[in-house]
């Protein structure tokens, strides 16, 4: 982590931000928990002024609401990291972190896994989580290999639409022929934190968070990969293995967060871009900033997700969207306003 | 041991089967100004880039201080020579000065580092190359002959012992042309840095060079003191045109004319 004065102020606001959510998050629902019985929960030992009204709120707060709010934070940690290192990579800021084709791969083995009706469960993840994971990591990997080795970010690009385009087509197909999936796997591309587990919990943070530590270890390569590969190379990168190492990372960071949560669009697109805009581009402080951001983002979203029509849930992924697509609009707007 | 800075030997590169560098061998002496000159794809800037591992020469091609360029690590080579390339990508909002910066990158250890040094480097840098009025600025909006500038400043934020430029005055005004070339010989001569330069203008070639290679169709056509390797001649040979040389009358040194077609 590197940051300027007026960054590290932006990054301490949004730590108190970020814990304000889990608190508010914690605290809104379908069940109607008391403020203070929340507190007494989250901080027993704090609890001298007597017990919690009810011990179902032990229940409602601890397996049920905690869970998910930390697995909408992570998840949107992470999207927001690797949609940041995706940008740099590709030096795009529009591009995101389902780019190599992770979300359609994991979205295919999904409703393949489904179709079998896959139930096997590894370290206490279902076979639709393992699908996901592997599915969406495979998947980059192939579109790697068949771009020649990351030797330009062009072909890679490239090799990602094609192989996103023909898994998407493979997965219509299964859903095509296994019409009584198709809810569940719709469902599941829209991304839901519903089904939230301490196990999701423990298995996706350590994935996300080292990963994101390991990016943040490198990420001054990546600003100096932003202004090309020969004119980084001549800066002492070793460009072809560097690009390797951030792609395998937020790939894995992006196939965690997939798993556990299904396809959920718009944070890792714009979270970072944001960011970059108002703190600017440099990735030592973007990507720590980004990531709390991410989480910040996520959680309400969930929130919003469970809360709006509740008792209904509408699915996380719908909410991101219908608050992220305006805003890049108005991005997109913004830039051709800039080009004269 | 040759004791040059670059040497070369029977180096060829093609792209797709296309002979594109054929052959050449050439030494480049430590502490000269040597100009790389040729008509539109003659080879220069793929020479450059084989001398820069920007390509991938074969081994025992391509010899930096004498050691095979295949034996250096990117960041020993980028500590030895530095690059001027034409441009480079401008979209993600780096300012000046972070962009000077980033030439102090081959010097960076992981944890280590004289952060205060550094900074003396890069400030220093963005004075020779008068960018130091602009270093806030986003290197997206500034002038195409200011970003030239700006990405010298960084080569020399690099403090290479080669400072390999092309076409370093393609987007400059006369004024920061002849200074940027005159910085950059002056650097050559107080620090005794090797400087390769593609040029386009004879002229400049002709003031400014203390060696000169002109390069026609992936070959060298000359290579020697500049005035004995431009010679109306191999102008007419070469380019086709009809050319004079004259006595600049402010410097004593030859200058070439040119008839218009
Ligand atoms: N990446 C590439 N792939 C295929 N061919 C290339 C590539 N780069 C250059 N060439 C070809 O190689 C030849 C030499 O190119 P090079 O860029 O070295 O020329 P140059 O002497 O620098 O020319 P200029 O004066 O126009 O800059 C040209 O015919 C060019 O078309
Ligand atoms: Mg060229």
């Amino acid at each position: 982590m590197f940051f300027r004065k007026h960054q590290k102020i932006v990054f301490i606001l949004l730590l108190i931000v970020l814990a304000a959510a889990v608190f508010t998050a914690a605290t809104v629902g379908s069940a109607k928990v008391p403020f203070s019985d929340v507190m007494k929960i989250l901080f027993p030992f704090l609890s001298k002024g007597g017990a919690v009204s009810h011990n179902v709120f032990k229940v409602i707060i601890l397996k049920i609401r905690l869970p998910r709010i930390f697995l909408a934070v992570i998840t949107g940690m992470g999207l927001a990291v690797s949609g940041a290192v995706f940008q740099g990579i590709f030096r795009n800021p529009m591009a995101n972190p389902y780019i190599l084709g992770i979300s359609s791969g994991a979205a295919f083995a999904v409703a393949m896994g489904m179709a079998l009706g896959l139930q096997a469960t590894v370290l206490g993840m279902g076979a639709i989580s393992i699908s996901a994971f592997l599915g969406g990591f495979l998947t980059s990997l192939v579109v790697y290999f068949i771009s020649g080795g990351g030797k330009s970010v062009f072909s890679l690009l490239l090799s990602g639409i094609a192989i996103g385009f023909f898994l998407s087509a493979l997965m219509s197909l299964v859903m095509y022929l296994n019409r009584n999936q198709i809810e569940n796997i719709v469902y599941w591309t829209m991304g839901s934190f519903n089904a939230s587990t301490w196990t999701k919990v423990a298995v996706s943070a350590p994935v996300i968070i080292i990963g994101a530590v390991l990016l943040m270890f490198f990420s001054k390569d990546l600003n100096i990969m932003v202004t090309g590969d020969d004119s980084a190379k001549s800066l002492g990168i070793e460009v072809q293995s560097r690009r390797l190492f951030f792609l395998l990372v937020s790939t894995f960071i992006t196939a965690g967060a997939v798993s556990v949560s299904g396809v959920i669009g718009f944070v890792g697109l714009v979270v970072p871009h944001v960011l970059r805009i108002l703190t600017g581009p440099d990735h030592r402080s973007l990507i720590p900033l980004s990531m709390v951001s991410g989480g910040i983002f996520l959680l309400l979203s969930d929130t919003l997700a469970r809360t709006l029509l509740s008792p209904t849930e509408i699915p996380v992924g719908i909410i991101t969207s219908i608050f992220g697509a305006p805003f890049f609009i108005y991005l997109l707007f913004r830039k051709r306003n800039l080009i004269p | 041991m040759t004791g040059s800075a670059v040497t070369l030997k029977d180096l060829s590169w093609s792209y797709n089967g296309r002979s594109v560098v054929n052959t050449i061998d050439l030494k480049i002496e430590k502490g000269s100004f040597t100009g790389i000159v040729g008509p539109n794809g003659a080879g220069k800037t793929t020479l450059l880039k084989l001398i820069l591992k920007l390509l991938s020469p074969e081994k025992d091609r391509v010899f930096i201080f004498d050691r095979d360029i295949n034996n250096y690590s990117r960041k020993d080579l980028a500590k030895k020579i530095s690059y001027v390339p034409q441009t480079i990508n401008v979209d993600f909002g780096f300012s000046v000065q972070q962009i000077v910066s980033m030439g102090r990158n081959p010097h960076l250890g992981l944890f280590s580092g004289d952060p205060a040094r550094d900074t003396e480097i890069v400030n220093k840098a963005m004075r020779e190359t008068e960018v130091e009025a602009l270093k806030k600025k986003d290197i997206g909006s500034i002038s195409g002959g200011e970003l030239q500038r700006v990405i010298i400043a960084r080569a020399l934020a690099q403090e290479p012992d080669i400072l390999a430029l092309d076409e370093p005055t393609s987007h400059l005004d006369l004024n920061h042309q002849i200074r940027i070339l005159s910085l950059v010989r002056s650097l050559s001569k107080k620090k005794g840095i090797t400087v390769i330069a593609v040029l386009h203008d004879f002229n400049h070639a002709l003031e400014y060079c203390t060696s000169l290679v002109l390069m026609n169709k992936g070959t060298i056509e000359a290579f020697g003191n500049p005035e004995a390797v431009i010679t109306p001649e191999r102008m007419k040979k070469i380019y086709g045109l009809t050319t004079s040389i004259e006595k600049n009358p402010f410097t004593g040194k030859p200058y070439i004319i040119n008839e218009y077609v």
